[in-house]
């Protein structure tokens, strides 16, 4: 009997907040983050029923529209965790597994191995984003006995090296195919999903331009919330929907001169990744500091800051394949986990483009892709467009509240100096 | 030669990495008018940049505790070769390197290969994929990208690679395979000839001199340690050895200075660097050294952890070793997310087993002392008492 009690608590406590928005709607937070929420809660039904009827699930990181045209279930990462030290303390006390290393990535595997999350049948895994996310599947798959299916992504990202990802995507197809019953690809499942994603990401593309306005009028909390790829939603039409309407409510609210934060006197780009919670962003709008950039792995392909244009013939002077689609619009778009330019001209890039004043390089333990850049980042980022960086360690989950209160108080010491030095 | 004067040879060669020695081959290369390539990758296609007429030159960190340069850039808490590779890059100790080849075997390597890329700004700079994946078409791959690094090799040295030229490369790099293999022979005997500091000595020295040189020179070491006379050292446990970077012998100096023999390791500076050959009468030369890059045994950082471990404790059975000692660096994140599986393949084989922390440098030298010694009384006290186990 599939354990679902971890997703039956997430679509309990989504039901709660849809409740909530209904009965106390408040007019400073989205009307669409209800619709997300209801597409979240259909999402997490569709995989309850799915484990209770044993349907495969697989974890193809970043080429996750391959996974669906394949037939399998995808589950969800350890991102809303309630008692990370429970999980925490399963994956290095119990199992063995490192102590220093990404939240997210312990966090996700402490769930697959106590059985929290549906053990996929199928992984892959390849050199982006880093590591720790890569290492851990090799963990779960080696401790569990899960099939694991390693894909190269070659350094460089010209013709022979897409065509070499897309062929390997091919070999993925057989060995899936072979090894699960059930299992099939459907070309035409997957041109659908890379369709409907890409009119989602034009959606998000027309939404950059709202964060170059001064005054930035989307919130902290929202440039935090990753955009939701609809292709591979159990219910694609009303996921790419909310798309279309989530776009057309940040315009609205931009014209209607709502901002993202009272007062902005600062603006910020943020990387990486964030502590979980509400207490950072409290701060940023107490200070009237706006975040018109959150800078990780495909953020910058997702904005249209660096190109990943499906369909495009001009990129690589002919006409992709679908599974080298997969590849561009993830595996190859993705600025992390590879050498520094693109991680760092991307980042250059936003910043000027959005009129950025400073940037907080989010340092977690076990992100070396992310610490061991640290310098190089804020060379550049003075160097190239005079403004400071704040190296600001932390994590994702934080143990203690001590800890999230040290956090932010060296936080706020260097916005208040960044908007005494912009007057 | 007489045995003294072999074992002044000997001695001579096992310092051969040593702060002192190491870059006497490269002032040598350099009168010759050959240029230096660094690398700190386990798996640095050699042969290409041999071919190309430069050294390859495998970079050793600072052995000391500074690195208050490298901890500007790097993280404090990552890989510790990185780190002080790094710190000897900027101390000005590795100025001589006029170009690196750098992969993506880690995220560490990655990033020691930006900072390097803008604090030195190398005249030469390119990288490779340093996966062991055996779908043929990574290898093919991999074998377009040894070529296209062969050509960047070309216009920077000058010299052309042909592929008589690059087929010789690879014959001497295969003979010092093979005699290293031949030489870890030694290991096997019931009193090993050569101990575990030696070897390593040995090993690490190879990657720092001319190859054609190293060859000739343990070519002639051979023979004389085939009737080495040594002290005889009974009862006491044999050990392997597993750790990534580790190029100071000083450690191996330690454990064997608690009452044990250090007769094989699973080293990326040692067994691991020159098992398996390339195919030298391939047609497609490019070809055969990806296969050979794709085939060798793996490290923690690559995919296959059961095999790996399986492969650790294989070698420990073919010499013999009554249990494996794993020093790891704290940092190193391929070896922390792999060390439940190896201690479960440990388990499952009986084969005794202990992993110990260890720094980059030579330090906490009685932590060390007191970890060994404990385990090895354990072994003693395992082969005292037939049945007894104590993994």
């Amino acid at each position: 009997m599939a354990n679902t009690e971890y997703f039956e608590k997430e679509i309990a406590n989504l039901k709660r907040r849809i409740k909530n928005i209904e009965e106390r709607p408040d007019p400073r937070y989205m009307k669409t983050t209800k619709l997300r929420y209801e597409l979240e809660v259909e999402h997490l039904i569709d995989m309850v029923e799915a484990m209770q009827d044993n349907k495969p699930f697989a974890e193809f990181y970043e080429i996750g529209q391959l996974q669906s045209a394949l037939g399998f279930r995808h589950g969800v990462g350890g991102d809303r965790v309630r008692d990370p030290y429970h999980y925490k303390n399963i994956a290095v006390n119990t199992f063995g597994f490192p102590e220093h290393t990404c939240d997210r990535t312990m966090m996700a595997l402490a769930l697959i191995i106590s059985g929290e999350l549906p053990i996929p049948r199928v992984m892959t895994t390849h050199r982006t984003p880093c590591d720790p996310h890569r290492l851990s599947y090799l963990a779960a798959s080696e401790f569990l006995g899960v099939l694991l299916f390693e894909l190269v992504k070659p350094n460089s990202s010209g013709e022979a090296a897409i065509r070499c990802f897309g062929e390997q995507l091919g070999e993925l197809i057989e060995f899936c195919e072979k090894s699960v019953a059930g299992i099939k690809y459907d070309e035409d499942k997957l041109i659908e999903i890379l369709e409907t994603n890409h009119i989602a990401r034009g959606y998000q593309i027309e939404t950059y331009e709202l964060r170059k306005r001064v005054p930035c009028p989307i919130s902290p909390q929202d440039v935090f919330r990753i955009a939701l790829s609809p292709g591979g939603h159990v219910n694609p039409t009303k996921a790419l929907e909310y798309c279309r309407l989530y776009r057309d409510e940040l315009f609205e609210r931009a014209e209607k001169g709502i901002t993202g934060v009272p007062d902005e006197k600062l603006r910020i780009a943020w990387t990486a990744s964030a502590p979980f919670g509400r207490q950072t962003f409290d701060l940023l709008s107490r200070k009237g500091v706006s975040m018109p950039w959150y800078h990780f792995g495909v953020s910058p392909a997702m904005y249209g800051v660096v190109p990943a244009t499906y369909g495009d013939d001009s990129a690589y002077g002919r006409k992709l394949t679908p599974l080298e689609e997969v590849a561009r619009g993830g595996v190859f778009a993705n600025v992390w986990g590879t050498t520094a330019e693109p991680w760092v001209d991307s980042l250059i890039k936003a910043c000027r483009e959005l009129k950025i004043d400073a940037v907080v390089d989010y340092l977690m333990p076990g992100c070396i892709t992310t610490k061991s850049l640290k310098r190089i980042t804020a060379e550049r980022l003075m160097e190239e467009l005079g403004i400071p960086t704040l190296d600001l360690e932390g994590r994702e989950f934080f143990m203690t509240e001590g800890e999230i209160f040290n956090m932010n108080k060296k936080l706020e010491e260097f916005l208040d100096m960044c908007i005494a030095n912009k007057k | 030669m007489d045995a003294r004067a072999l074992e002044m040879r000997l001695s001579s060669l096992v310092k051969g990495n040593s702060p002192e020695r190491r870059k006497e081959h490269v002032l040598k290369a350099k009168s010759q008018g050959k240029k230096i390539i660094g690398s700190i990758c386990p798996c640095m296609p050699e042969e290409v940049i041999y071919a190309a007429g430069m050294l390859p030159w495998r970079i050793t960190g600072t052995w000391d505790s500074d690195v208050s340069r490298a901890a500007a850039y790097l993280d404090l808490d990552s890989c510790q070769y990185c780190l002080h590779s790094l710190e000897a890059l900027l101390r000005g100790d590795l100025d001589f390197i006029d170009g690196m080849v750098g992969s993506d075997w880690d995220d560490d390597q990655r990033r020691l290969y930006d900072t390097w890329k803008r604090v030195s700004k190398p005249a030469f700079y390119e990288t490779y994929s340093a996966s062991l994946n055996k779908s043929s078409i990574v290898v093919r791959y991999r074998a377009h990208e040894l070529a296209e690094l062969a050509s960047a090799l070309e216009r920077f040295s000058g010299h052309k690679i042909t592929d008589d030229g690059l087929r010789q490369a690879i014959k001497v790099y295969n003979q010092t395979r093979r005699l290293l293999q031949q030489f870890y022979e030694l290991r096997k005997r019931p009193v090993p000839l050569i101990s575990g500091p030696e070897v390593l000595g040995i090993t690490t020295a190879s990657r720092v001199m001319d190859k054609a040189e190293f060859n000739a020179e343990l070519q002639d070491l051979l023979p004389y340690l085939e009737g080495r006379q040594v002290a005889p050292r009974s009862g006491q446990p044999r050990i392997l050895v597993s750790s990534d970077h580790l190029d100071n012998p000083r450690f191996l100096e330690i454990i064997e200075g608690e009452g044990c023999q250090v007769v094989m390791d699973d080293l990326d500076t040692g067994s691991r660097y020159f098992s398996k050959l390339v195919d030298e009468y391939a047609d497609d030369l490019y070809l055969a050294l990806a296969w050979r890059s794709a085939d060798r045994p793996g490290d923690a950082a690559m995919f296959g952890w059961k095999e790996q471990a399986r492969q650790t404790i294989q070698w420990a059975k073919d010499f013999r070793a009554d249990g494996v000692i794993e020093l790891f660096d704290e940092f190193s994140a391929a070896r922390q997310w792999r060390s439940p599986i190896v201690t479960r393949e440990m388990a499952r084989e009986n084969m005794p087993f202990i992993r110990i922390s260890r720094g980059y440098e030579v330090t906490n030298i009685e932590q060390l002392r007191t970890r060994v010694g404990a385990f090895l009384e354990m072994l003693l006290e395992a082969k005292s008492v037939p049945g007894k186990s104590i993994s």
